[in-house]
């Protein structure tokens, strides 16, 4: 079958606009695929089950460091949002005075996680996750609306259920 | 000249040496006393001068309230309906009074909150499971903190349950099956007594936080970002605030801490809602949530502040 070149020209000119007029639209966005973080959590559990508060602790160390870089030098607007709510849920003190979450996070569950970590999986512990939980659907969603928490306020809450368990 | 005259000259001079002299000295040395006196001043002194004067500055809230029409014609529904009884409504109004005189809470920001919350139904949600309740929509979470954690906010807010009801009721909670227990969040006075406490809490822990960095506020403006806390948590407000802050600067920051101009432009972009929201949930949720926040603010907003502050348009395009 032949074509004109005219209307291969237009063909093309349609097509070329219409991608232009997608990518105008609907902005893909920029890939955020560092395993190292978006793994954290699960390495963390991990952590937990294979070696108990201990190794938790450490790994956790490992972490603040990895963050601290991360929020330092951030390669993308998305690794840093990342790397904030890690941040902001597990090490809030590493945060930048500026950011107007850092306070109220050391306050309302940085204290009791440091709690928690101190004496494991006692009735003391408990009592302490109960209050954090109660805390971070406070300062999240106060209603209980479908929203529902944050992945990462999800996230840390099951790291210390688990460590607070008697 | 005569030689009389230069006489008489002489004796001016004179006359200036032995009484003007002193008295221009005396004058200066009271001046430079005065000066003094109020460089002496400490800073703390002279900024209590300022906020006197802030003080008499008008308030942003409305003193007949609901302030905009469309709530106004819902009460007037409710009412006529007999779903909002007179007795209730009487004693929501007596109850909020009575809350918002001890924690200095705008009395019309509290009702409009709570109208906005359940529309004045104080058995909301007692027929069903739903996970909030009541006049201001409270959660177990919300009860945890009036039950267990009020001694981490002002020494104000547990007072105001002895003052109110002469012993303390807690453990508050949405008690079904005992309506008439002061302890149960279905009665009408433990209901308006808890929520004005939690609003007063978002707003300490909010003021609290501005408090130690040495931001000024206003405080009608912070009342309202205190109300947006209640609705959708402290979070929402403060990635809020990160997101502006980073964006245009401190001087920006503090314009939307005191002009309420800037507060109602920024609470209205839908955009700014979501862009901050976004930070803390995926674009599926933070959008509708955003859009949520966005109705709630102008709804509450519209309802409580002095139509003196509000274009025609937003008293009456709002709707519920």
């Amino acid at each position: 079958m032949r074509t004109s070149p005219g209307r291969s020209i237009s063909i093309f000119l349609i097509l070329t606009l219409s991608f232009l007029f997608y990518i105008y639209r609907f902005k893909p966005k920029a890939i955020f695929n560092d395993t190292e973080l978006t793994d954290s959590y699960q390495m963390l559990m991990r952590s937990i089950s294979s070696g108990g508060h201990v190794k938790f602790q450490e790994n956790k160390q490992a972490l603040k460091s990895r963050i601290a870089s991360v929020l330092k030098n951030p390669k993308n607007e998305d690794e840093e949002n990342y790397a904030v709510n890690i941040a902001l849920y597990l090490f809030p003190e590493i945060l930048p005075d500026t950011n107007f979450e850092k306070e109220l996070a050391i306050e309302l569950w940085g204290t009791f996680e440091n709690a928690i970590e101190k004496r494991p999986r006692t009735s003391e512990a408990r009592m302490k996750f109960e209050e954090m939980k109660s805390n971070i659907w406070n300062y999240e969603n106060p209603r209980l609306t479908n929203v529902g928490l944050s992945f990462h306020a999800e996230e840390t809450l099951k790291l210390y259920h688990e460590l607070s368990l008697p | 000249m005569s030689k009389s005259d230069k006489k008489l000259t002489r004796a001016d001079i004179y006359q200036l040496k032995t009484l003007i002299l002193p008295a221009v000295v005396v004058i200066l040395t009271s001046i430079s006393l005065t000066a003094l006196i109020w460089l002496g001043l400490s800073q703390e002194q002279t900024s209590q001068f300022t906020n006197s004067h802030r003080s008499k500055e008008r308030s942003l809230f409305a003193i007949n309230y609901p302030a905009n029409g469309p709530f106004q014609a819902e009460l007037t529904e409710l009412k006529s309906q007999n779903i909002l009884k007179k007795a209730d409504e009487i004693e929501i109004q007596r109850s909020i009074l009575a809350a918002t005189d001890y924690l200095d809470i705008p009395p019309s920001l509290l009702w409009c909150l709570l109208f906005q919350e359940s529309r004045l139904n104080h058995l909301d949600g007692i027929e069903s499971d739903k996970a909030s309740s009541g006049l201001g929509q409270f959660s177990r979470f919300s009860f945890f903190e009036i039950n267990h954690q009020l001694e981490r906010y002002s020494p104000n807010v547990s007072n105001l349950i002895f003052l109110t009801f002469g012993r303390d009721i807690r453990p508050i909670a949405a008690k079904r099956g005992d309506l008439v227990s002061l302890s149960s969040y279905y009665s009408i006075p433990t209901a308006v007594t808890a929520s004005a406490i939690y609003l007063h809490n978002r707003y300490f822990q909010l003021s609290q936080l501005l408090e130690k960095k040495g931001i000024s506020y206003r405080s009608d403006i912070l009342w309202l970002f205190a109300m947006m806390a209640y609705n959708k948590g402290s979070r929402s407000v403060l990635s809020f605030w990160n997101t502006i802050y980073r964006k245009n600067g401190p001087e920006y920051f503090s314009e939307l801490l005191n002009n309420y101009d800037f507060f109602r432009s920024n609470t209205e972009d839908t955009v700014l809602l979501t862009k901050s929201l976004n930070k803390i949930w995926e674009e599926a949720k933070a959008k509708p949530y955003a859009r949520e926040l966005r109705i709630h603010t102008k709804n509450i907003t519209s309802c409580a502040v002095s139509p003196m502050f509000q274009t025609t348009r937003s008293l009456t395009e709002v709707t519920p």
